[in-house]
Protein backbone atom coordinates (compact mmCIF):
# COMPACT_ATOMS: atom_id res chain seq x y z
CA UNK A 1 0.00 0.00 0.00
CA UNK A 2 1.57 3.19 -0.51
CA UNK A 3 2.47 6.23 1.56
CA UNK A 4 -1.12 8.19 0.25
CA UNK A 5 -3.15 5.05 0.69
CA UNK A 6 -2.11 4.98 4.40
CA UNK A 7 -3.51 8.61 4.97
CA UNK A 8 -6.37 7.67 2.75
CA UNK A 9 -7.18 5.09 5.44
CA UNK A 10 -5.98 7.13 8.56
CA UNK A 11 -8.46 9.38 7.92
CA UNK A 12 -11.54 6.64 7.25
CA UNK A 13 -10.50 5.20 10.94
CA UNK A 14 -10.62 8.67 12.29
CA UNK A 15 -13.99 10.05 10.71
CA UNK A 16 -15.87 6.63 11.04
CA UNK A 17 -14.15 4.45 13.70
CA UNK A 18 -16.96 5.78 16.48
CA UNK A 19 -19.79 4.94 14.63
CA UNK A 20 -18.30 1.63 13.53
CA UNK A 21 -17.53 0.92 17.38
CA UNK A 22 -21.15 2.33 18.27
CA UNK A 23 -22.74 0.01 16.11
CA UNK A 24 -20.39 -3.50 16.99
CA UNK A 25 -20.88 -2.40 20.58
CA UNK A 26 -24.63 -3.02 20.10
CA UNK A 27 -23.97 -6.46 18.39
CA UNK A 28 -21.68 -7.88 21.22
CA UNK A 29 -22.93 -6.10 24.17
CA UNK A 30 -19.29 -5.55 25.63
CA UNK A 31 -17.23 -2.37 25.11
CA UNK A 32 -13.91 -4.24 25.11
CA UNK A 33 -14.86 -7.51 22.97
CA UNK A 34 -16.55 -4.01 20.60
CA UNK A 35 -12.89 -2.54 20.37
CA UNK A 36 -11.34 -6.07 19.53
CA UNK A 37 -14.23 -6.67 16.52
CA UNK A 38 -13.86 -3.15 14.88
CA UNK A 39 -9.93 -3.58 15.19
CA UNK A 40 -9.73 -7.09 13.42
CA UNK A 41 -12.33 -5.56 10.83
CA UNK A 42 -10.21 -2.38 9.91
CA UNK A 43 -7.11 -4.98 10.24
CA UNK A 44 -9.26 -6.86 6.94
CA UNK A 45 -10.30 -3.48 5.40
CA UNK A 46 -6.99 -2.73 5.06
CA UNK A 47 -5.59 -5.31 3.68
CA UNK A 48 -8.36 -4.90 1.14
CA UNK A 49 -8.30 -1.23 0.67
CA UNK A 50 -6.67 -1.11 -2.85
CA UNK A 51 -9.71 -3.20 -3.85
CA UNK A 52 -12.07 -0.18 -2.26
CA UNK A 53 -12.64 2.53 -4.74
CA UNK A 54 -14.41 4.98 -2.38
CA UNK A 55 -14.83 5.67 1.39
CA UNK A 56 -18.84 4.25 1.44
CA UNK A 57 -17.63 0.85 0.17
CA UNK A 58 -14.61 1.13 2.55
CA UNK A 59 -18.06 1.86 5.01
CA UNK A 60 -20.09 -1.06 4.15
CA UNK A 61 -16.96 -3.47 3.50
CA UNK A 62 -15.98 -2.55 7.27
CA UNK A 63 -19.80 -3.19 8.39
CA UNK A 64 -19.71 -6.67 6.97
CA UNK A 65 -16.56 -7.55 8.56
CA UNK A 66 -17.96 -6.26 12.16
CA UNK A 67 -20.91 -8.27 10.74
CA UNK A 68 -19.55 -11.48 9.82
CA UNK A 69 -16.84 -11.57 12.15
CA UNK A 70 -19.00 -10.48 15.25
CA UNK A 71 -21.19 -14.02 14.00
CA UNK A 72 -17.88 -16.24 13.58
CA UNK A 73 -16.58 -15.24 17.36
CA UNK A 74 -19.69 -16.09 18.90
CA UNK A 75 -20.22 -19.64 16.93
CA UNK A 76 -16.56 -20.17 17.76
CA UNK A 77 -16.41 -19.10 20.86
CA UNK A 78 -19.83 -20.17 22.33
CA UNK A 79 -19.96 -16.61 24.48
CA UNK A 80 -22.23 -16.50 27.07
CA UNK A 81 -22.32 -13.15 28.90
CA UNK A 82 -23.54 -12.92 32.01
CA UNK A 83 -26.87 -11.20 32.46
CA UNK A 84 -29.66 -11.20 34.75
CA UNK A 85 -32.44 -13.52 35.27
CA UNK A 86 -34.85 -11.50 37.08
CA UNK A 87 -38.60 -11.88 35.51
CA UNK A 88 -39.37 -9.25 32.75
CA UNK A 89 -40.72 -5.93 34.17
CA UNK A 90 -44.29 -5.85 35.31
CA UNK A 91 -46.49 -5.42 31.67
CA UNK A 92 -49.81 -4.66 33.16
CA UNK A 93 -48.59 -1.57 35.24
CA UNK A 94 -50.56 1.44 33.60
CA UNK A 95 -49.05 4.41 32.70
CA UNK A 96 -45.41 2.63 32.66
CA UNK A 97 -43.38 5.00 31.17
CA UNK A 98 -39.71 4.51 33.00
CA UNK A 99 -37.90 5.34 30.03
CA UNK A 100 -34.73 3.77 31.81
CA UNK A 101 -36.17 0.72 33.23
CA UNK A 102 -37.31 -0.06 29.99
CA UNK A 103 -34.36 0.54 28.40
CA UNK A 104 -32.19 -1.83 30.70
CA UNK A 105 -34.59 -4.34 30.25
CA UNK A 106 -34.66 -4.08 26.38
CA UNK A 107 -30.90 -4.38 26.02
CA UNK A 108 -30.89 -7.57 28.48
CA UNK A 109 -33.38 -9.29 26.05
CA UNK A 110 -31.40 -7.94 22.86
CA UNK A 111 -28.49 -9.26 24.79
CA UNK A 112 -30.13 -12.72 25.08
CA UNK A 113 -30.81 -12.88 21.33
CA UNK A 114 -29.19 -15.16 18.79
CA UNK A 115 -25.95 -13.34 17.10
CA UNK A 116 -27.71 -13.38 13.73
CA UNK A 117 -30.72 -11.90 15.15
CA UNK A 118 -29.51 -9.35 17.18
CA UNK A 119 -27.17 -8.16 14.19
CA UNK A 120 -29.76 -8.27 11.67
CA UNK A 121 -32.18 -6.02 14.23
CA UNK A 122 -29.10 -3.54 15.05
CA UNK A 123 -28.56 -3.29 11.12
CA UNK A 124 -32.04 -2.39 10.49
CA UNK A 125 -32.78 -0.49 13.55
CA UNK A 126 -29.90 1.14 14.57
CA UNK A 127 -27.64 1.60 10.95
CA UNK A 128 -31.35 2.15 9.10
CA UNK A 129 -29.98 -0.37 6.50
CA UNK A 130 -32.48 -1.40 4.38
CA UNK A 131 -33.32 -5.24 3.70
CA UNK A 132 -31.24 -5.64 0.95
CA UNK A 133 -28.41 -3.12 2.81
CA UNK A 134 -28.90 -5.79 5.58
CA UNK A 135 -28.08 -8.96 3.84
CA UNK A 136 -25.11 -7.52 2.02
CA UNK A 137 -23.65 -6.67 5.38
CA UNK A 138 -24.60 -10.31 6.98
CA UNK A 139 -23.72 -12.42 3.92
CA UNK A 140 -27.29 -13.67 3.12
CA UNK A 141 -30.50 -13.42 1.02
CA UNK A 142 -32.74 -10.55 1.87
CA UNK A 143 -35.39 -13.21 3.07
CA UNK A 144 -32.88 -14.82 5.70
CA UNK A 145 -33.12 -10.60 7.08
CA UNK A 146 -36.41 -11.06 7.01
CA UNK A 147 -36.92 -14.19 9.05
CA UNK A 148 -34.23 -13.13 11.47
CA UNK A 149 -35.97 -9.39 12.05
CA UNK A 150 -39.31 -11.78 12.73
CA UNK A 151 -37.63 -13.96 15.05
CA UNK A 152 -35.97 -11.42 17.33
CA UNK A 153 -38.75 -8.74 16.94
CA UNK A 154 -41.21 -11.95 18.14
CA UNK A 155 -38.74 -12.81 21.20
CA UNK A 156 -38.37 -9.06 22.31
CA UNK A 157 -42.11 -9.00 22.19
CA UNK A 158 -42.77 -12.16 24.50
CA UNK A 159 -40.14 -10.60 26.81
CA UNK A 160 -41.30 -6.91 26.71
CA UNK A 161 -44.92 -7.56 26.20
CA UNK A 162 -47.43 -5.96 23.40
CA UNK A 163 -45.96 -2.60 23.32
CA UNK A 164 -46.64 -0.89 19.67
CA UNK A 165 -44.89 1.77 20.72
CA UNK A 166 -41.23 -0.17 21.42
CA UNK A 167 -41.28 -2.50 19.30
CA UNK A 168 -42.69 -2.55 15.64
CA UNK A 169 -45.48 -5.13 14.28
CA UNK A 170 -44.85 -4.25 10.73
CA UNK A 171 -41.46 -6.41 10.33
CA UNK A 172 -43.31 -9.49 12.15
CA UNK A 173 -44.62 -10.78 9.36
CA UNK A 174 -42.34 -12.07 6.98
CA UNK A 175 -43.68 -11.68 2.96
CA UNK A 176 -41.72 -14.56 0.84
CA UNK B 1 -43.72 2.47 15.48
CA UNK B 2 -40.01 1.56 15.28
CA UNK B 3 -38.74 5.03 16.55
CA UNK B 4 -38.69 3.84 20.48
CA UNK B 5 -36.92 0.92 19.18
CA UNK B 6 -34.04 3.23 17.14
CA UNK B 7 -34.22 5.85 20.07
CA UNK B 8 -32.99 3.16 22.67
CA UNK B 9 -30.55 1.65 20.41
CA UNK B 10 -29.27 4.82 19.58
CA UNK B 11 -29.36 6.08 23.55
CA UNK B 12 -27.56 2.90 24.48
CA UNK B 13 -24.85 3.27 21.89
CA UNK B 14 -24.24 6.79 23.15
CA UNK B 15 -23.76 5.83 26.87
CA UNK B 16 -20.52 4.25 26.11
CA UNK B 17 -17.23 5.81 25.50
CA UNK B 18 -14.62 4.37 23.15
CA UNK B 19 -11.31 4.87 22.76
CA UNK B 20 -9.63 5.75 19.42
CA UNK B 21 -8.85 2.53 17.74
CA UNK B 22 -4.75 1.97 17.91
CA UNK B 23 -4.14 2.73 13.77
CA UNK B 24 -0.68 1.57 14.09
CA UNK B 25 -1.13 -1.80 15.70
CA UNK B 26 -4.04 -2.23 12.83
CA UNK B 27 -1.20 -1.61 10.27
CA UNK B 28 0.67 -3.50 11.48
CA UNK B 29 -1.33 -6.69 11.71
CA UNK B 30 -2.65 -5.69 7.75
CA UNK B 31 0.91 -5.67 6.98
CA UNK B 32 1.57 -9.07 8.52
CA UNK B 33 -1.10 -10.53 6.51
CA UNK B 34 -0.10 -9.03 3.29
CA UNK B 35 3.50 -10.53 4.41
CA UNK B 36 2.09 -14.17 5.02
CA UNK B 37 0.27 -13.70 1.50
CA UNK B 38 3.43 -13.30 -0.56
CA UNK B 39 5.22 -15.63 1.73
CA UNK B 40 2.28 -18.46 0.67
CA UNK B 41 2.77 -17.81 -2.97
CA UNK B 42 6.35 -17.99 -2.52
CA UNK B 43 6.62 -20.88 -0.33
CA UNK B 44 4.31 -22.03 -3.46
CA UNK B 45 6.93 -21.32 -5.95
CA UNK B 46 10.02 -22.45 -4.17
CA UNK B 47 8.14 -26.99 -4.15
CA UNK B 48 9.30 -26.56 -7.77
CA UNK B 49 12.73 -25.23 -7.66
CA UNK B 50 15.20 -28.17 -7.28
CA UNK B 51 17.75 -28.52 -4.54
CA UNK B 52 20.72 -30.02 -4.60
CA UNK B 53 21.14 -32.49 -1.76
CA UNK B 54 17.60 -32.18 -0.87
CA UNK B 55 15.43 -34.63 0.31
CA UNK B 56 11.72 -35.07 -0.39
CA UNK B 57 9.74 -35.83 2.71
CA UNK B 58 6.77 -37.94 2.55
CA UNK B 59 3.20 -36.87 2.34
CA UNK B 60 1.47 -39.31 4.29
CA UNK B 61 -2.28 -37.87 4.53
CA UNK B 62 -4.65 -35.24 4.39
CA UNK B 63 -6.26 -32.81 1.88
CA UNK B 64 -2.91 -31.64 -0.38
CA UNK B 65 -0.55 -34.60 -1.35
CA UNK B 66 1.02 -31.81 -3.67
CA UNK B 67 2.18 -29.47 -1.15
CA UNK B 68 4.16 -31.22 1.29
CA UNK B 69 4.91 -29.59 4.68
CA UNK B 70 3.83 -26.48 3.43
CA UNK B 71 2.87 -24.83 6.61
CA UNK B 72 1.29 -21.40 5.25
CA UNK B 73 -2.50 -21.12 6.32
CA UNK B 74 -4.39 -18.43 4.39
CA UNK B 75 -4.39 -14.68 6.01
CA UNK B 76 -7.14 -14.05 8.71
CA UNK B 77 -7.45 -18.23 9.11
CA UNK B 78 -5.72 -19.52 12.63
CA UNK B 79 -3.11 -21.86 12.04
CA UNK B 80 -3.64 -25.51 12.66
CA UNK B 81 -2.35 -26.75 16.19
CA UNK B 82 1.14 -28.88 14.84
CA UNK B 83 2.98 -31.96 16.59
CA UNK B 84 5.19 -34.05 15.91
CA UNK B 85 5.98 -38.31 17.08
CA UNK B 86 9.09 -39.81 15.72
CA UNK B 87 9.49 -38.40 12.24
CA UNK B 88 6.17 -37.77 11.03
CA UNK B 89 4.67 -34.24 11.10
CA UNK B 90 0.86 -33.70 12.23
CA UNK B 91 0.04 -30.00 10.64
CA UNK B 92 -3.83 -29.43 11.13
CA UNK B 93 -4.92 -32.90 8.86
CA UNK B 94 -1.92 -33.02 6.91
CA UNK B 95 0.54 -35.83 8.42
CA UNK B 96 4.01 -35.85 6.64
CA UNK B 97 7.33 -38.51 7.37
CA UNK B 98 10.33 -36.05 7.65
CA UNK B 99 12.43 -38.67 6.96
CA UNK B 100 14.12 -37.91 10.60
CA UNK B 101 13.07 -37.76 13.71
CA UNK B 102 12.52 -34.24 14.76
CA UNK B 103 13.50 -33.51 18.66
CA UNK B 104 12.76 -29.44 18.55
CA UNK B 105 11.32 -27.80 15.51
CA UNK B 106 9.83 -24.10 14.93
CA UNK B 107 7.45 -22.93 12.24
CA UNK B 108 7.69 -20.12 9.69
CA UNK B 109 5.32 -18.73 7.33
CA UNK B 110 7.23 -20.76 4.79
CA UNK B 111 8.26 -23.94 6.24
CA UNK B 112 9.49 -25.60 9.24
CA UNK B 113 13.35 -25.78 10.56
CA UNK B 114 14.02 -28.89 12.94
CA UNK B 115 16.83 -30.60 14.72
CA UNK B 116 17.31 -34.77 14.02
CA UNK B 117 19.19 -36.56 17.23
CA UNK B 118 22.29 -36.16 15.76
CA UNK B 119 22.13 -31.95 16.02
CA UNK B 120 21.59 -31.89 12.38
CA UNK B 121 19.11 -28.28 11.20
CA UNK B 122 16.94 -29.21 8.56
CA UNK B 123 14.99 -26.60 6.71
CA UNK B 124 11.46 -28.33 4.94
CA UNK B 125 9.77 -26.02 2.21
CA UNK B 126 7.46 -27.37 -0.28
CA UNK B 127 8.10 -30.86 0.81
CA UNK B 128 11.86 -30.84 0.55
CA UNK B 129 14.52 -31.16 3.54
CA UNK B 130 17.63 -29.36 3.60
CA UNK B 131 20.70 -29.72 5.75
CA UNK B 132 21.41 -26.08 6.86
CA UNK B 133 23.50 -26.68 9.89
CA UNK B 134 24.45 -28.18 13.49
CA UNK B 135 23.31 -27.92 16.87
CA UNK B 136 24.43 -28.86 20.27
CA UNK B 137 22.53 -32.29 19.72
CA UNK B 138 22.03 -32.98 23.73
CA UNK B 139 20.50 -29.70 23.63
CA UNK B 140 18.93 -28.73 20.81
CA UNK B 141 17.43 -24.89 20.21
CA UNK B 142 16.01 -23.53 17.81
CA UNK B 143 14.47 -19.70 17.40
CA UNK B 144 11.50 -18.47 14.85
CA UNK B 145 8.60 -15.22 14.54
CA UNK B 146 5.94 -17.17 13.13
CA UNK B 147 4.70 -14.67 11.48
CA UNK B 148 7.72 -14.39 9.51
CA UNK B 149 10.54 -15.92 6.79
CA UNK B 150 13.18 -15.83 9.69
CA UNK B 151 14.70 -19.02 12.23
CA UNK B 152 18.12 -19.10 13.75
CA UNK B 153 19.96 -20.80 15.69
CA UNK B 154 23.60 -21.26 17.44
CA UNK B 155 25.64 -23.24 15.11
CA UNK B 156 27.48 -25.54 16.35
CA UNK B 157 30.97 -26.24 14.34
CA UNK B 158 34.53 -26.93 15.28
CA UNK B 159 35.50 -23.23 14.16
CA UNK B 160 32.88 -22.79 17.86
CA UNK B 161 29.96 -21.58 18.33
CA UNK B 162 28.32 -18.86 15.30
CA UNK B 163 24.78 -17.20 15.26
CA UNK B 164 23.39 -18.38 11.68
CA UNK B 165 20.11 -17.05 10.73
CA UNK B 166 18.35 -18.37 8.24
CA UNK B 167 15.67 -17.05 5.87
CA UNK B 168 13.43 -20.02 4.67
CA UNK B 169 12.08 -17.41 1.84
CA UNK B 170 15.00 -17.40 0.02
CA UNK B 171 17.45 -20.16 1.60
CA UNK B 172 20.01 -17.71 2.65
CA UNK B 173 21.96 -17.67 5.72
CA UNK B 174 23.80 -15.17 7.42
CA UNK B 175 26.72 -15.64 10.03
CA UNK B 176 27.41 -13.11 13.28
CA UNK B 177 30.14 -14.53 15.68
CA UNK B 178 31.48 -11.25 15.80
CA UNK B 179 30.98 -10.50 19.53
CA UNK B 180 31.55 -14.17 20.74
CA UNK B 181 34.47 -15.27 22.67
CA UNK B 182 36.28 -18.46 23.37
CA UNK B 183 34.85 -20.56 26.54
CA UNK B 184 31.60 -18.76 26.24
CA UNK B 185 28.75 -21.67 27.32
CA UNK B 186 26.45 -22.94 24.48
CA UNK B 187 23.25 -23.52 27.01
CA UNK B 188 20.96 -21.14 29.15
CA UNK B 189 22.11 -22.27 32.19
CA UNK B 190 25.85 -22.07 31.97
CA UNK B 191 28.18 -19.82 32.38
CA UNK B 192 28.67 -16.74 30.50
CA UNK B 193 26.77 -18.22 27.33
CA UNK B 194 26.42 -17.94 23.43
CA UNK B 195 22.82 -17.94 23.55
CA UNK B 196 19.88 -17.30 20.76
CA UNK B 197 16.78 -15.60 22.68
CA UNK B 198 14.38 -15.24 19.97
CA UNK B 199 13.50 -13.56 16.25
CA UNK B 200 10.94 -10.69 15.95
CA UNK B 201 10.31 -10.36 12.44
CA UNK B 202 13.82 -8.87 11.07
CA UNK B 203 15.48 -8.26 14.48
CA UNK B 204 17.68 -11.44 16.08
CA UNK B 205 17.91 -11.31 19.80
CA UNK B 206 20.50 -13.27 21.26
CA UNK B 207 23.38 -12.83 23.73
CA UNK B 208 26.76 -12.63 23.16
CA UNK B 209 29.78 -11.19 25.24
CA UNK B 210 27.98 -7.81 24.99
CA UNK B 211 24.90 -9.26 26.91
CA UNK B 212 21.73 -9.45 25.37
CA UNK B 213 21.85 -7.71 22.11
CA UNK B 214 18.68 -7.00 19.36
CA UNK B 215 20.52 -6.95 15.61
CA UNK B 216 18.82 -5.73 13.06
CA UNK B 217 19.20 -8.94 9.92
CA UNK B 218 19.37 -7.44 7.37
CA UNK B 219 21.60 -4.47 8.25
CA UNK B 220 23.73 -6.25 11.05
CA UNK B 221 23.19 -2.75 12.96
CA UNK B 222 23.28 -3.83 17.20
CA UNK B 223 21.72 -2.36 19.82
CA UNK B 224 22.26 -3.43 23.62
CA UNK B 225 19.30 -4.51 25.20
CA UNK B 226 20.29 -5.75 28.70
CA UNK B 227 24.31 -5.22 29.24
CA UNK B 228 23.74 -7.12 32.30
CA UNK B 229 22.05 -10.33 30.80
CA UNK B 230 24.02 -13.44 32.62
CA UNK B 231 22.54 -16.27 30.74
CA UNK B 232 20.05 -18.03 28.37
CA UNK B 233 16.81 -17.07 30.90
CA UNK B 234 17.11 -13.42 30.75
CA UNK B 235 15.10 -12.88 27.91
CA UNK B 236 11.99 -15.11 27.37
CA UNK B 237 10.09 -13.85 24.35
CA UNK B 238 9.97 -10.97 22.07
CA UNK B 239 7.32 -9.79 19.58
CA UNK B 240 6.68 -6.33 17.69
CA UNK B 241 9.49 -4.92 19.69
CA UNK B 242 7.76 -6.19 23.48
CA UNK B 243 10.02 -8.01 25.60
CA UNK B 244 9.23 -10.67 28.07
CA UNK B 245 12.15 -10.27 30.59
CA UNK B 246 12.82 -12.83 33.52
CA UNK B 247 13.02 -11.02 36.95
CA UNK B 248 15.21 -11.91 39.78
CA UNK B 249 16.08 -9.77 42.89
CA UNK B 250 17.34 -10.56 46.52
CA UNK B 251 13.97 -10.18 47.27
CA UNK B 252 12.22 -13.19 46.02
CA UNK B 253 8.37 -11.78 46.41
CA UNK B 254 9.35 -9.49 43.54
CA UNK B 255 10.22 -12.20 40.76
CA UNK B 256 8.82 -12.58 38.04
CA UNK B 257 8.70 -11.88 34.16
CA UNK B 258 8.88 -7.80 32.98
CA UNK B 259 6.58 -6.91 29.81
CA UNK B 260 8.16 -4.08 28.08
CA UNK B 261 10.71 -3.11 25.97
CA UNK B 262 13.39 -1.56 28.33
CA UNK B 263 14.14 -3.89 31.03
CA UNK B 264 14.08 -0.94 34.00
CA UNK B 265 10.56 0.51 32.70
CA UNK B 266 8.86 -2.95 32.07
CA UNK B 267 5.56 -3.69 33.86
CA UNK B 268 6.59 -6.86 36.37
CA UNK B 269 4.37 -9.71 36.32
CA UNK B 270 5.41 -10.80 40.05
CA UNK B 271 5.41 -14.90 40.43
CA UNK B 272 5.53 -15.53 36.73
CA UNK B 273 8.25 -17.52 36.38
CA UNK B 274 9.10 -20.04 33.36
CA UNK B 275 11.64 -20.98 30.82
CA UNK B 276 9.58 -20.46 28.07
CA UNK B 277 6.84 -17.55 26.99
CA UNK B 278 4.83 -16.70 24.04
CA UNK B 279 3.23 -13.17 22.83
CA UNK B 280 -0.01 -13.41 21.06
CA UNK B 281 1.35 -11.98 16.62
CA UNK B 282 -0.10 -8.35 18.17
CA UNK B 283 1.95 -8.36 21.60
CA UNK B 284 -1.18 -7.77 23.44
CA UNK B 285 -1.06 -10.94 25.64
CA UNK B 286 1.80 -12.59 27.12
CA UNK B 287 1.58 -17.02 28.17
CA UNK B 288 4.07 -17.90 30.12
CA UNK B 289 5.20 -21.76 31.26
CA UNK B 290 3.40 -22.92 34.09
CA UNK B 291 1.37 -26.35 34.78
CA UNK B 292 -1.66 -24.18 34.74
CA UNK B 293 -2.32 -21.58 32.28
CA UNK B 294 -0.42 -18.16 32.39
CA UNK B 295 -2.19 -15.82 30.64
CA UNK B 296 -1.65 -12.09 31.03
CA UNK B 297 -2.64 -9.08 29.23
CA UNK B 298 0.31 -7.27 28.17
CA UNK B 299 -0.50 -4.02 28.47
CA UNK B 300 -2.73 -4.00 32.00
CA UNK B 301 -1.24 -7.27 33.49
CA UNK B 302 -4.04 -8.84 33.65
CA UNK B 303 -4.92 -11.94 33.97
CA UNK B 304 -6.88 -14.27 31.12
CA UNK B 305 -9.05 -17.37 33.32
CA UNK B 306 -10.17 -19.89 31.19
CA UNK B 307 -13.10 -22.69 31.12
CA UNK B 308 -10.48 -25.28 31.66
CA UNK B 309 -10.93 -28.41 33.91
CA UNK B 310 -7.48 -30.37 33.43
CA UNK B 311 -4.77 -31.98 36.05
CA UNK B 312 -2.20 -29.92 33.92
CA UNK B 313 -2.85 -27.33 30.95
CA UNK B 314 0.08 -24.74 30.17
CA UNK B 315 0.07 -22.59 26.62
CA UNK B 316 2.71 -23.03 24.03
CA UNK B 317 1.97 -21.49 20.30
CA UNK B 318 -0.34 -18.50 19.88
CA UNK B 319 -2.47 -19.47 16.44
CA UNK B 320 -3.30 -15.56 15.83
CA UNK B 321 -4.19 -12.77 18.08
CA UNK B 322 -6.62 -14.45 20.14
CA UNK B 323 -6.43 -18.15 19.96
CA UNK B 324 -3.50 -20.19 22.12
CA UNK B 325 -2.50 -23.45 21.57
CA UNK B 326 -2.21 -25.06 24.72
CA UNK B 327 -1.29 -29.14 26.03
CA UNK B 328 -3.20 -30.84 28.40
CA UNK B 329 -3.53 -33.72 30.46
CA UNK B 330 -6.65 -34.49 32.47
CA UNK B 331 -4.58 -37.14 35.23
CA UNK B 332 -0.77 -37.37 35.29
CA UNK B 333 -1.64 -41.32 33.62
CA UNK B 334 -4.00 -40.07 30.74
CA UNK B 335 -3.65 -39.12 27.43
CA UNK B 336 -2.54 -35.65 26.55
CA UNK B 337 -4.30 -33.58 24.69
CA UNK B 338 -3.59 -30.13 22.14
CA UNK B 339 -6.57 -27.49 23.09
CA UNK B 340 -7.25 -24.29 21.47
CA UNK B 341 -8.15 -21.67 23.58
CA UNK B 342 -9.63 -18.50 22.77
CA UNK B 343 -8.62 -15.01 24.10
CA UNK B 344 -9.49 -13.18 26.27
CA UNK B 345 -12.98 -15.08 26.06
CA UNK B 346 -11.39 -18.34 28.20
CA UNK B 347 -13.24 -21.11 26.33
CA UNK B 348 -11.66 -23.76 24.67
CA UNK B 349 -11.86 -26.43 22.38
CA UNK B 350 -9.77 -30.00 21.85
CA UNK B 351 -8.07 -30.09 18.86
CA UNK B 352 -6.58 -33.00 19.46
CA UNK B 353 -7.74 -36.05 21.58
CA UNK B 354 -5.58 -38.35 22.17
CA UNK B 355 -1.92 -38.02 21.40
CA UNK B 356 -0.87 -40.51 24.50
CA UNK B 357 0.26 -40.56 27.42
CA UNK B 358 3.63 -38.65 27.73
CA UNK B 359 5.64 -41.82 28.65
CA UNK B 360 4.63 -43.21 25.49
CA UNK B 361 5.35 -39.66 23.79
CA UNK B 362 8.72 -39.55 24.98
CA UNK B 363 9.30 -43.20 23.92
CA UNK B 364 8.13 -42.28 20.57
CA UNK B 365 9.99 -38.86 20.04
CA UNK B 366 7.11 -35.99 20.69
CA UNK B 367 7.85 -32.34 19.42
CA UNK B 368 5.69 -28.79 19.89
CA UNK B 369 6.51 -25.97 17.67
CA UNK B 370 8.88 -24.21 20.47
CA UNK B 371 12.04 -24.84 19.20
CA UNK B 372 13.28 -26.89 22.07
CA UNK B 373 12.97 -30.51 23.27
CA UNK B 374 10.18 -30.60 25.51
CA UNK B 375 12.44 -32.52 28.05
CA UNK B 376 14.39 -29.47 28.87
Amino acid sequence: MVQRDKAEFAEFVAGRSAALQRAAYLMVGDVTLAQDLVQEALTKTYVAWPRLRDKANAEAYTRKAITTTAISWFRRKRWSLERSTESPPDQGTPGHDDSVTQSAWLWDALLDLPVRQRAAVVLRYYEDLTEAQTAEAMGCAVGTVKSQVSAALMKLRERLGDDPDLLPLNDLVVNR
Amino acid sequence: MTEKLKTLLHDRAETVAFGAPDLEAVVRAGDRRLRRRRAGAAAGGLAAVAVVGALLVTQLGGTDPANGPQVVHDPGIPAHVSWVVGSVLHDGDRTVDLGFEATAYVRTTTGIVATSPDGTVHSVVGGRSVDVGTVDAENPHLVADDEGTLAGWVNDSNEGPTFLVLDQSTGEITSNGAAVERGMGGTADSQNPVYFYAIDGRTAYWRDSRGAVAVDVDTDDVRVVDAEARNGFDIVAVENGVIAFNVQHDDARADGTAIGTRRDTAMVLPRVYGTYGAFSPDAHYYSGDADEPQVYDARTGNRVTFDLDYAFATGYEWLDDHTLAMIAQDTPKSSAQLVTCEVPAGTCDVAVDDLGSFDDLAAEGFALPVGSALDD
